[in-house]
């Protein structure tokens, strides 16, 4: 299919924007899902008659922070505008919206393919709006649930740069993320705060012009939005082939038939009739704000996942990893930081191997996330200083990070209560070594006569007698150094 | 008011709606600048030119008044935050070098004569108190009424879609929910649904260039006029309206003379400036004449201090209308 059409996808995402209180009133901005309904609402966001809106300054912060990440040209006079059309979830009559001088455009974002290809994806335009209230169908009626009315809402518009729906999956997998680090949006798709709707089309390759496009709505999770568009471009192809032509319409994804289906007809193009929204003076945005959203914005996934692959030496596959989730990396880096601060505690590549490996799975057993247990980066930073310095080894350091997860007691604490120190007292040992060694002639002659692979016999004695904790580096050395004083008597 | 039940009224003077009334019933009426009042509470007709403004049986009562409802508003991101200057204070009485400029467009053919003698006498009578008088032009006057009529029908069919039937006021049931919004909103008067097609239409793909866009374009033009004659005048006299008070229903089927009605009041909203009415006589039938006072930005106190001058040596708000008997059938 992909030989004949070229497919051409934009991606349309709405993004909540998680201030306390709504775009152009006071009210709450609550989870609309396990909210009672309609009780953070008040005149405004209801539409009442003779109520103004007042801009949000916390919602306009975001929104610039959004912009600036995706690299977008900042708009310094914002005209909110009126989008008008009648529905029972918009009680105005009218959303206030962005129209022709949105705060963002002219932006980009790379993505990485599954291939580690770099793609640049076009953002058209990042604006701000208010989201509608809710409604639930039910038989012989509809309910409207306005809390979600008014909730500053951010729309982010590609360009049509977007080819397959694996690119669709990187580039809002990507916007997520981005979301996410910058503390606006959960990103929970389920919750409906974070919305993306792909405008799907084809058109035979060395076309300049766009083929009919769809529009897939109502899609809640990565996967479907990647399977949901496949589906489309060989839907469209298909059609096509057969000599038909594409309807435009929204259509939405079947999750059991895996399909997608129409949901309604676009017959004739909507007529917002947008204009100044007379309520709202022009909002100003000059240099200095833009600066300061600048500097509150946080070190972003891409340049960290190069920092930990550039500067850490980790792997591709381990920066994405840690740089994943904002709240591991910022772990992350306050362990690194706490390691170099303390001289010791290992390198980043070691914490890194301990967070990804011990750490990921200790949490996935007990169903947490990093920021849900009562450990702090230093004191796992503690616990490998601990490691480093050869007063516990790997495996009871495994151990005692179990505990700490749990207890949220120190290592140091653990290991002395439960006696799991490793034992390096070399007095100690070698008072061990020399017991052994006297009750032991005959290993002992076998060895200084050549046989030197019984040193491991004398190893396992040792480690038995200290019941597992003593240092075998320690062990070794000291075992070599009586057996050839030995040869020397 | 009129009838001197009330010492003072709120109105909202969206396109003329305090002074036309006020020049009808013999009251000073008064008009602030778009932002001087807070919306806050009003129930919207066209955003970007609702004002509320106060009448009075004086000057002085219209003063008093609007030191209270004038001032900022931090609920209505529109109102100016200015400090309100003490109203009353202002009324001195003495406007002598008070520079005064007659807009020629203001005094046009189908201006009653009548009404046109009252407003010059009255612009003599300011002269007499030492005001200098100074003709001026407001070149694009002619285009406020068509303007107006695009603009405020515009914001006006985006204000009233909230009367769906969803959440307040009558609902009709319909057969689904599109059917309940369009049979609902059939209860609206015919002047309403004519205002909200007239701006629906305004504001359509296709004609929004042609029609509101362009009469947001003519809009800066009026508001530029205010602007360059400010610069040489302090003050501008005018009628407030082209005739006396008309019948209730002599021109309701007839929309077009109605607006007509308007044509003097309508510019000064499109603009930064405020205005009043302070009665200038009576016609021959014995309704009130008004002379329409309008000032620049914020000189509410200014054209105040005017009407109070006029009325220390024309009394006029001392004599009641009394209407015709033939108007009380």
């Amino acid at each position: 299919m992909l030989e004949r059409y070229e497919p051409v996808i934009g991606l349309e995402i709405h993004a909540e924007l998680l201030t306390r209180s709504k775009m152009f009133c006071g009210c709450r901005v609550v989870d609309s899902v396990e909210a009672a309904p309609n009780t953070a609402v008040c005149p405004v966001c209801l539409g009442m008659p003779g109520m103004l809106p007042v801009i949000n300054r916390r919602a306009v912060e975001f929104a610039l922070r959004v912009a600036l990440a995706l690299g977008c040209e900042i708009q310094p006079y914002n005209i909110f505008a009126r989008k008008n059309y009648f529905y029972p979830d918009l009680p105005k009559g009218y959303q206030i919206s962005q129209y022709e001088l949105p705060i963002g455009r002219n932006g980009a974002l790379n993505i990485t393919l599954s291939d580690g290809a770099t793609k640049r994806i076009g953002i058209r335009r990042v604006h701000m709006e208010e989201d509608t209230g809710k409604l639930t169908h039910l038989d012989g009626g509809s309910l409207v649930d306005y809390n979600r009315s008014g909730v500053p809402l951010l729309e982010i518009v590609t360009e049509p740069d977007i080819r397959s729906g694996e690119e669709a999956r990187a580039y809002a997998t990507r916007i997520r993320q981005i979301l996410r680090y910058l503390g606006v949006n959960t990103g929970d798709m389920e919750k409906g705060v974070l919305r993306i709707e792909p405008n799907i089309s084809i058109r035979p390759r060395g076309s300049n012009e766009f083929g009919t496009r769809i529009e897939l709505k109502n899609l809640n999770s990565f996967r479907v939005l990647a399977d949901g568009t496949d589906y489309e471009l060989r839907r469209q192809a298909d059609l096509l082939d057969a000599g038909g032509h594409v309807v435009q319409e929204t259509r939405g994804w079947h999750e059991t038939r895996r399909e997608t289906f129409s949901q309604r007809a676009k017959e004739e193009a909507e007529d917002y009739r947008y204009f100044a929204e007379p309520d709202l003076p022009p909002l100003l945005i000059d240099e200095a704000w833009i600066e300061s959203a600048r500097a509150t914005l946080p070190e972003l996934p891409q340049a960290k996942e190069a920092r930990y692959r550039d500067e850490f030496g980790l792997t591709p596959y381990e920066a994405t990893a840690l740089a994943d989730d904002h709240v591991v990396a910022e772990w992350f880096d306050a362990a690194v930081v706490t390691a170099d601060a303390a001289e010791a505690g290992g390198n980043p590549k070691v914490i890194a191997n301990w967070i990804l490996n011990d750490l990921f799975r200790l949490l996935n057993e007990r169903e947490r996330a990093i920021n849900q247990i009562d450990l702090s980066p230093s004191s796992l930073v503690d616990l490998l200083s601990l490691v480093a310095r050869g007063v516990i080894n790997q495996n009871t350091a495994r151990e005692v990070l179990a505990e700490m997860i749990d207890s949220g007691r120190a290592p140091a604490a653990i290991i002395e209560e439960r006696g799991l120190g490793q034992i390096s007292d070399e007095p100690a040992l070698v008072a061990l070594i020399d017991d052994l060694i006297a009750a032991n002639p005959e290993p002992v002659a076998a060895y200084l006569g050549g046989k030197e692979n019984l040193l491991g016999w004398f190893v396992g004695q040792i480690m038995r007698a200290t019941r597992g904790q003593g240092n075998p580096a320690m062990i070794n050395k000291l075992l070599r150094q009586r057996l050839e004083h030995r040869r020397s008597m | 008011m009129a009838a001197g039940l009330a010492y003072g009224a709120l109105g909202t003077d969206t396109g003329g709606s305090v002074r036309q009334p006020a020049s009808f019933c013999g009251l000073v009426g008064l008009r602030p600048t778009y932002g001087r009042v807070s919306r806050w509470g009003v129930i919207a007709f066209a955003s970007s030119l609702d004002q509320v403004g106060p009448f009075g049986r004086t000057a002085a009562d219209a003063a008093a008044l609007l030191g209270v409802v004038a001032g900022y508003d931090p609920r209505d991101s529109t109102s100016l935050d200015a400090p309100v200057p003490d109203y009353e204070a202002a009324l001195t009485g003495d406007i002598r070098g008070l520079r005064v400029g007659v807009p020629r467009e203001y005094f046009i053919e189908g201006i009653e004569p009548e009404v046109e003698a009252a407003v010059r006498a009255a612009i003599d009578d300011l002269a007499a108190l030492g005001a200098e008088i100074i003709d001026v032009s407001l070149p694009h006057t002619r285009y406020g009424l068509p303007v107006y009529y695009l603009i405020a029908p515009a914001e006006a069919s985006a204000n009233l879609a909230r009367y769906d039937g969803t959440r307040f006021g009558p609902r009709v049931a319909g057969a689904d929910m599109i059917d309940t919004v369009r049979q609902t909103r059939a209860l609206f008067g015919p002047e309403t649904k004519r205002r909200i097609m007239l701006g629906t239409y305004a504001l359509s793909a296709g004609y929004y260039d042609e029609y509101y866009g362009r009469a947001l374009k003519v809009r800066s033009l009026i508001r530029e006029d205010f602007r360059r004659v400010f610069e040489s005048v302090d003050v501008i006299a005018a009628p407030t309206s082209p005739t006396t008070a008309f019948r209730i229903g002599d021109r309701a089927g007839d929309p077009l003379s109605m607006y007509l009605a308007d044509i003097f009041t309508l510019p000064l909203n499109l603009s930064a400036s405020c205005g009043l009415s302070v009665p200038c006589g009576f016609d021959s039938q014995g309704l009130p004449i008004g002379l329409q006072l309008i000032g620049d930005t914020l000189q509410e106190a200014l054209i105040l201090n005017v009407a109070h001058a006029y009325e220390q040596v024309k009394p006029w708000h001392r004599r009641l209308p009394v209407a015709p008997a033939e108007a009380l059938d």
